[in-house]
């Protein structure tokens, strides 16, 4: 049977904000720490944001990552990431096999990345509001960019098509403000509105201030035991890229600092004091998205807490100080182009994805990495190698995990927990080499 | 004190009994739907022959895909720890196991201690495990026993390209229904070397240090660990009992984990 898209079905939208109100009233009947119900408040607002969009008379948005979504907020439109958005909503209704069937049958193959055949599968079972605007994102990562294409296509909708200038030099950064300027022209063009620029270098202080906050949580986390939930860094790592600049990711990750700095004063983990935390790691890339609880799993079986993220998140003390709310435009070129997942598809390893990994061993105190391999992404695990000798030379051992960030047909929760099994017992080997040479 | 050690692999439960170092008594069953099950009934089968009773064995570790599911066990061990312990047991030597089972293949890099410091899994395919022969021997309707020995008199193994069970079945129809067909002995041997390039490129990922044991069901069929050696450059030491070796090792376990 050919699919044919099936235009937009608000029931779905209503199901998700519904399950995340039960999410919230749980986490606000049994609490575990602050910032996990920071995270779902701040989802569901996301959500409401999108399902009544048209009722208030805005229009609606649907942007690839790395798409600067600042922009869109000053301009008064409600943007949608398409595969965090279309991707957790699938997860929360458990309608992730429907969506991924739907993208096969449409003709994406399996190969293709999970989050990217999610969305266009997703759109396909009119999963999302009407969509008025869509924006794509091209660099490293060329799912991420097709899948919105696929959506705007379906829909005949009207899209723009932002360019990554491959390299860090100043001429690229101008390059990539000049394309920030003509994609302001053409929203302005399709929408009628014009750009509030008081209110864009408001999103910009706001994105400013978020990342000293995440300066500080990324200081604090040298401490031992951890202050920060294994699980935390995706979280965060989301709201990043849904609501940046925006009050409501600022409350979120405010709510993260705070939390972080009372148990590393407390000398906690966030688990609670009788948490015993045994195994630093390093995680790397991005782990598979619908089994968050594979990293609850690892930090209460084995205690085991990720203290570096160096693909993720931790770019914001170098970034806090480049950014200026008076050079809106200037700042989020050097954001969206320097952001860490973009820097390691699209720059030579050795520069930035090794130092980047390396760097947190002695700092962070770390027993082992965990490669989060997805093996339907064509730009991520293919320097996998390199990195697993230069940290086998640290005395640091690497666990490859093959995934796909949103289709677990690749690799079950059980497969990797097996895997994670049989890593614990090399940290344990590595962990008394280290000692036997230290003396 | 005697302890035991339950595989549970996905065709097969194995079971073994060791008592002060030895190895005392051994079974191998296929596997029934539930682990739970398998793992008593291998076990049961495992001291019917010592005469033994449950009561008699101080402490069980499971391992193996399903080893979570085994009640009886008062552990459970990841398989690479397993692979690990028991193929240091067996060959003291050894730095390296290569465990080819029915759907799993493990390559485990071991330190002087026998303690793993690196693994590599096979991906998600069946034509990086032993159910491929499976496949193959039921296409050629040739047993696996003698697909083994008809290997042996292969003078050109055949080159296979596929990656994949079913492309593979489609390649050697093209070959059997050529002008030329090659002979039989020249397919099966291309069938194994099709396999042990597989996991060439998959014991490339960790360091391959002599002396290397082959364990698994697959280590029985001479034609394969043959095209294994070939392909590596290296002479594989493959045990008595191959499929046992997780076993062993989750019984070694047993004992020192006994109170």
């Amino acid at each position: 049977m050919i699919l044919e898209p099936m235009g937009s079905h608000m029931e779905n939208f209503d199901g998700l904000i519904k399950t995340l109100e039960g999410m919230i009233e749980h986490r606000k009947k049994k609490p575990t720490v602050p910032s996990s119900l920071a995270f779902y408040e701040s989802q569901l607002e996301y959500y409401k944001e999108i399902r009544y969009a048209h009722d208030q008379g805005k229009l609606f948005v649907l942007h690839s990552a790395f798409a600067p979504a600042e922009i869109f907020f000053a301009m008064g439109l409600v943007p949608a990431h398409a595969s965090f958005s279309l991707g957790a909503m699938a997860q929360v209704l458990k309608k992730q096999p429907e969506c991924l069937e739907a993208a096969h049958r449409y003709g994406l193959p399996w190969e293709t990345c999970g989050a990217h055949r999610l969305v266009v599968g997703a759109a396909l079972l009119g999963f999302t509001p009407h969509v008025d605007l869509c924006v794509s994102y091209h660099f490293g990562c060329t799912s991420a960019a097709t899948s919105v294409v696929n959506v705007a296509k379906l829909y005949d909708l009207p899209i723009f098509y932002l360019q990554l200038p491959y390299g860090y030099r100043e001429y690229d950064i101008r390059s990539y403000v000049r394309q920030l300027e003509l994609l302001i022209a053409w929203l302005e063009k399709q929408t009628g509105r014009k750009m509030d620029w008081d209110r864009l270098k408001e999103a910009v202080k706001i994105e400013k201030q978020i990342y000293e906050y995440e300066r500080e949580i990324e200081e604090l986390r040298g401490c031992v035991p951890s202050p920060v939930k294994h699980r935390s860094f995706m979280e965060q790592y989301q709201t990043d890229m849904m609501m940046p600049g925006t009050p409501t990711g600022l409350h979120y990750y405010k709510t993260v600092r705070d939390e972080v700095k009372d148990f590393a004063e407390r000398g906690i983990h966030p688990l609670g004091p009788n948490h015993k935390e045994r195994y630093r790691v390093i995680s790397c890339f991005m782990p598979p998205n619908w089994c968050r609880s594979l990293m609850d799993w690892m930090e209460e079986e084995h205690g085991i807490s990720s203290v570096a993220e160096p693909h993720m998140n931790e770019w914001s003390a170098w970034l806090a100080d480049r950014i200026d709310p008076d050079k809106p435009l200037e700042s989020l070129a050097v954001k969206y182009q320097s952001h860490l997942i973009v820097r390691q598809l699209c720059s030579p390893l050795l520069i930035n994805q090794l130092p980047d990994t390396l760097k947190h061993i002695e700092k962070r105190k770390a027993d082992g990495a965990i490669y989060y391999a997805s093996v339907t992404c064509n730009t991520s695990p293919h320097l996998l190698t390199c990195l697993k000798n230069a940290l086998e030379k640290e005395k640091v051992p690497l666990l490859i995990l093959d995934n796909d960030v949103l289709d677990p047909a690749y690799a079950s929760e059980s497969e990797m927990r097996e895997r994670v099994d049989a890593f614990v017992e090399i940290m344990d080997v590595y962990k008394e080499k280290r000692a036997t040479e230290k003396g | 004190m005697k302890v035991a050690g339950i595989d549970i692999g996905h065709h097969t439960g194995k079971a073994v009994i060791i008592e002060d170092g030895k190895i005392i008594s051994q079974a191998l069953l296929k596997m029934t739907a539930k682990s739970s099950v398998t793992g008593e009934k291998v076990l049961d089968e495992a001291l019917h022959s010592t005469h033994l009773s449950r009561e008699e064995i101080k402490y069980i570790v499971a391992t193996g895909h399903g080893r979570r599911g085994v009640s009886i066990a008062q552990e459970s061990k990841a398989v690479v720890s397993c692979l690990a312990k028991g193929g240091h047991w067996l060959l003291p030597s050894a730095r390296t196991v290569i465990d080819v089972g029915a759907e799993v293949c493990n390559i485990i890099e071991l330190n002087d201690q026998g303690r793993p410091v690196d693994f590599q899994e096979n991906d998600k395919c069946a034509a990086g495990s032993g159910i491929f022969f499976e496949g193959m021997s039921k296409f050629l309707k040739i047993s696996l026993n003698d697909m083994s020995e008809a290997a042996l008199k292969a003078e050109n193994p055949t080159m296979l390209n596929s990656q994949c069970v079913i492309f593979c079945e489609q390649e050697l129809i093209t070959y059997i229904h050529s002008k030329n067909p090659p002979p039989v002995e020249n397919l099966i041997a291309g069938i194994y070397h099709a396999l042990a390039a597989r996991l060439v490129g998959l014991a490339r990922r960790v360091n391959i240090r002599e002396d290397l044991l082959l364990s698994g069901g697959t280590a029985r069929y001479v034609g394969f660990v043959n095209a294994l050696e070939k392909e590596l450059g290296l002479k594989l030491n493959v045990p008595e009992n191959p499929e046992m070796v997780p076993a062993i090792g989750a019984a070694l376990f047993a004992g020192e984990l006994c109170p």
